[in-house]
């Protein structure tokens, strides 16, 4: 049987399969149980190394950035000729229809793939459980996107999203940091605020990465409730090596706190527990169990130490409190685990998508799409055939 | 002047609309036509380690995930790992005395080849064992308490513990595949309609996978279209099709590892940065001390191919040790490369003259021919670049560029020649018949012309002018209709480029004048 698989994965003619996310891309070929490279989504312009997905983009710009990407993923990640190979590519249902033309737009006529095909990350993240029922929960870098899937269909219409993912938490780390630490600067000691300093991105990533962590629901119940008298033990601080003369000293607090925002609930009262919590009120009724007891989160941020033991903990504190008390009758949820780290997990649910005989019949072809230019589109139901 | 060349002053247009520079170009010979990097398709030739040079065929290299076996880099700095050797004593029984030996296996890193032998005259066999050290962060294979292997190339790669379980689940999905796609291939060349036994839809539609778009379609499908003609197809041949067991949920989730993150003694740089966690997919270690070797990714080389004629624009030589090209049709070697030579201060109204060079790269003498693009829309024959013209002309040029002479402008170019080169007998016959007021100056195969420059509106920030040049060249003929034995004719003609030229913003100061062309 493994022979088998072997002998797929080393056919000149299997599919790539590409996870574009915000931040980071998977890549990889179909078949196989783990993608070949985990890169960050950027290219490098006259020099300068840019987002591929940044802000406010005109088309031109986006075109050629993506363009040179997926040169990069072809020739130099994956080491496999575009030409008359089917590509899959996987997605989140809200993507920005203006990407996803350009996307079909470079793969099939510039870059001449034999075909496309779009593969909803959720309902791929599924066929890692070896269940058709499940509740989708990814939490990526710009936002978390909650999606059930029933029976093998996509709930597309109940999809919910929420932008607290990585971005936000790279935000929270930079205000606390000025809140609360402190820099050695050329040997003098100041206050984070009065230095002055820019963190990148890739700075605030690492400090993310390395020095934070998602807190224990108690501890973290009992910081909010802090008074001024009664002792709180903080974590240890470190201390933090920007450069060569620079020196930043991280208390505790940041540590531990900056992940806060992921369950703090905002105005609307909204959290990523919350998230997974009215998706279940949506559902109808004879779904609500299923879906309770099979929920799966995946994304790169879920992969903080301590994640999914303080969601487990914050759903089961919500439950009892007024605002759903009444609604959900449900008191206990269920995780599982992919066979596959989190941050590729979708991924993975491509590779075995692109990997079975059914793949054309999803895809958009190359002919096909030369003749019509239709990309079919997750909401208005336009077929490409 | 900051760069000595300048290169992104110059451009030319390549057929696909787009302004590059004469670096950034390949040229067609079959369709006579400039191509750029997005008018050709790479194609992989030939994939080889970085390292050591490894060359695999495309089936091979796949198999091994496009991985070296023998070189590694560091899991810390990414660098290549260098394997070194020390000798190690066999572990030998208590009865033998004392061995002279030498370095045992926790210390040195010098390669010592001497065998010991111990009092009584037997040679205890020293093996020789060999661990991997980076010479740039100084990680080894020892910083993460693996044991040193006694044959090189004897490191093996980490396992992906879900390989197993993937496999399984592929295999079911396959199967369910297979079996829908049959289906749906029987149903499409039916031409009996039969009435299908209700079982075999109710479990068709819920056992396989029915994504949310096709639904609407299969279903309609299932209406209209009538089954096969034998009632073998009813799935009981497929009755063996195990189901795989549903992943289970997770019975304790495990919380908070408070000793690492919460106590006081914890130091971030014990924990692995991203990169380094990125650059391991499957296992993605924690902490640094899980870290292993990298097998490194092959590179690979490609060759490009003209889209339209399909013809090969770039070929390197299949072996990775050579650099040379087999095909190399850079536009470099054929078209007439033009410089920015001199600009004077910028005045808003007047006529600015400016000299620009032209090196011929061919090693031929060629006959140059310049437009001005109010010329070419006089002349009035190539509608398609007149259009390119008028777009240009609207969007994107904020002056106009004048040659002198009013029509019928040729220059002679010398050919390529070496830079010690002393027969000077072409070079004076040009100059005799070169007109002052065009050419400035020539030395074998470099000229500088003289043109004008005059802004459009006094508003303008950076000068962009563009003009026209036109030469022969000689393609290859693609269409051979009787085999002969010499070559296929030569097919010559005539092209021309259009060639925008960015002389820079308005306040920067005149470039300083050569003494040659005072």
């Amino acid at each position: 049987m493994t022979s088998f698989i072997d002998s797929l994965a080393a056919s000149e003619k299997t599919a790539v399969v590409i996870d574009i996310g915000h931040a980071y891309t998977k890549c990889g070929f179909a078949g196989n149980s783990s993608p070949r490279h985990i890169v960050p989504t950027t290219v490098s312009i006259r020099g300068e190394t840019k987002r591929v997905f940044e802000d406010n983009l005109d088309l031109a710009s986006l075109r050629e950035r993506l363009t040179e990407f997926i040169r990069l993923v072809y020739y130099k990640y994956n080491i496999a000729n575009c030409r008359e190979r089917r590509v899959v590519i996987v997605e989140s249902v809200i993507t920005p229809t203006r990407i996803r033309h350009l996307l079909a737009d470079i793969l099939l006529k510039q870059f001449e793939a034999s075909s496309l095909a779009f593969v909803s990350l959720h309902l791929g993240a599924t066929y890692t459980l070896g269940r058709s029922t499940a509740l989708v929960l990814d939490v990526g870098y710009i936002e978390a996107q909650i999606m059930p899937v029933a029976e093998g269909v996509p709930l597309a219409v109940q999809f919910d999203s929420l932008s607290c993912a990585g971005q936000a938490i790279h935000k929270q780390i930079e205000s606390l940091l000025t809140q609360h630490a402190s820099v050695t600067h050329q040997g003098r000691k100041k206050s984070f605020a009065e230095a002055n300093i820019q963190l990148s991105e890739d700075t605030l990533e690492d400090i993310k990465v390395r020095c934070c962590f998602v807190s224990p629901f108690t501890r973290a119940q009992s910081y909010s409730k802090l008074s001024s008298d009664t002792t709180f033990k903080e974590a240890a601080s470190t201390e933090y090596t920007l450069g060569p003369e620079t020196i930043i000293h991280i208390p505790g607090v940041v540590r531990e706190f900056a992940c806060e925002v992921l369950f703090e609930q905002d105005i609307d009262g909204k959290s990523v527990a919350t998230l997974i919590l009215d998706a279940l009120i949506q559902a109808s009724l004879d779904l609500r169990r299923q879906f309770a007891d099979n929920i799966l989160v995946i994304g790169g941020t879920a992969m903080l130490p301590g994640f999914l033991h303080r969601l487990n903990a914050e759903l089961k504190h919500l439950v009892n409190i007024s605002t759903y008390v009444n609604k959900l009758a449900i008191r206990e949820f269920h995780f599982h685990s992919p066979p596959a780290q989190l941050n590729y997990a979708a991924w993975l649910g491509g590779s075995m998508i692109g990997a079975l005989d059914t793949l054309e019949s999803q895809s958009i072809l190359r002919e096909k799409y030369l003749e019509n230019g239709i990309v079919p589109d997750w909401f208005t139901g336009e077929q490409a055939a | 002047m900051t760069t000595l060349l300048n290169l992104h002053r110059v451009k030319y247009q390549c057929s696909c609309g787009s302004f590059k520079s004469l670096c950034y170009l390949y040229f067609c010979r079959h369709c006579l036509k400039i191509k750029c990097k997005d008018c050709v398709i790479l194609e992989v030739d030939c994939r080889f380690c970085p390292s050591c040079y490894e060359h695999l065929q495309s089936h091979e290299a796949i198999t091994r995930k496009n991985r070296c076996q023998s070189c590694f880099s560091c899991p810390c700095c990414n660098h290549t790992l260098v394997t070194r050797a020390t000798n190690t004593s066999a572990a030998m029984p208590i009865s033998l005395n004392t061995t002279s030996d030498s370095g045992n296996a926790g210390g040195g890193d010098a390669d010592e080849s001497i065998s010991s032998t111990n009092v009584s005259g037997l040679q205890t066999p020293s093996k020789k064992v060999y661990y991997l050290a980076c010479s740039v962060c100084r990680w080894s294979t020892r910083d993460i308490r693996l044991a040193d292997q006694p044959t090189l190339n004897s490191w093996k790669a980490q396992d992906n513990i879900h390989e197993g379980r993937f496999n399984e689940l592929l295999q079911h999905y396959k199967q369910i595949a297979t079996r829908e796609k049959q289906e749906r291939d029987r149903k499409r060349y039916s031409t009996v309609k039969l009435r299908s036994a209700l079982p075999t839809t109710t479990t068709s539609r819920s056992s396989s996978d029915k994504y949310g778009l096709l639904a609407p379609v299969t279903r309609r499908g299932i209406r209209t279209s009538g089954i096969l003609k034998s009632p073998s197809v009813t799935e009981s041949p497929n009755s063996t099709n195990p189901t795989i067991k549903p992943s289970d949920p997770i019975t304790e989730i495990e919380p908070l590892d408070e000793n690492l993150f919460l106590s006081n003694t914890f130091d971030f740089n014990k924990l692995t940065t991203i990169t380094q966690r990125l650059n391991s997919v499957e296992i993605q270690p924690l902490t640094v001390d899980r870290l292993y070797p990298l097998a490194k990714h092959f590179t690979s080389k490609q060759s490009k191919r003209c889209k339209e004629c399909d013809h090969n624009v770039l070929k390197p030589e299949p072996s990775p040790k050579l650099i040379k090209f087999k095909l190399h049709q850079m536009a470099l070697f054929f078209i007439p490369e033009i410089r920015i030579w001199h600009h004077p201060a910028w005045s808003a109204t007047e006529s600015n003259p400016c000299v620009l060079s032209i090196v011929n790269q061919l090693d031929e003498q060629t006959i140059l021919k310049l437009y001005t693009l109010d010329e070419i829309r006089e002349e009035n024959i190539d509608k398609d670049l007149i259009d390119r013209i008028n777009q240009l002309d609207e969007y994107i040029l904020t002056s106009q560029l004048t040659l002198p002479i009013s029509k019928d402008r040729s220059i002679k170019l010398h050919p390529h020649v070496e830079p010690n080169e002393t027969d000077t007998k072409l070079d004076d016959e040009f100059r005799q018949s070169d007109s002052r007021e065009l050419v400035l100056y020539r030395k074998f195969a470099k000229i500088a012309i003289r043109c004008y420059i005059k802004l459009k509106s006094s508003s303008v920030k950076t000068i962009l002018g563009a003009f026209i040049i036109e030469h022969r060249v000689v393609g290859i003929s693609s269409i051979v209709s009787t085999p002969t034995a010499t070559s296929s004719n030569p097919v010559t003609r005539n092209v021309r480029h259009i060639i925008l030229i960015d002389f820079g913003p308005t306040d920067e100061p005149a470039l300083t004048l050569h003494s040659s062309l005072a």
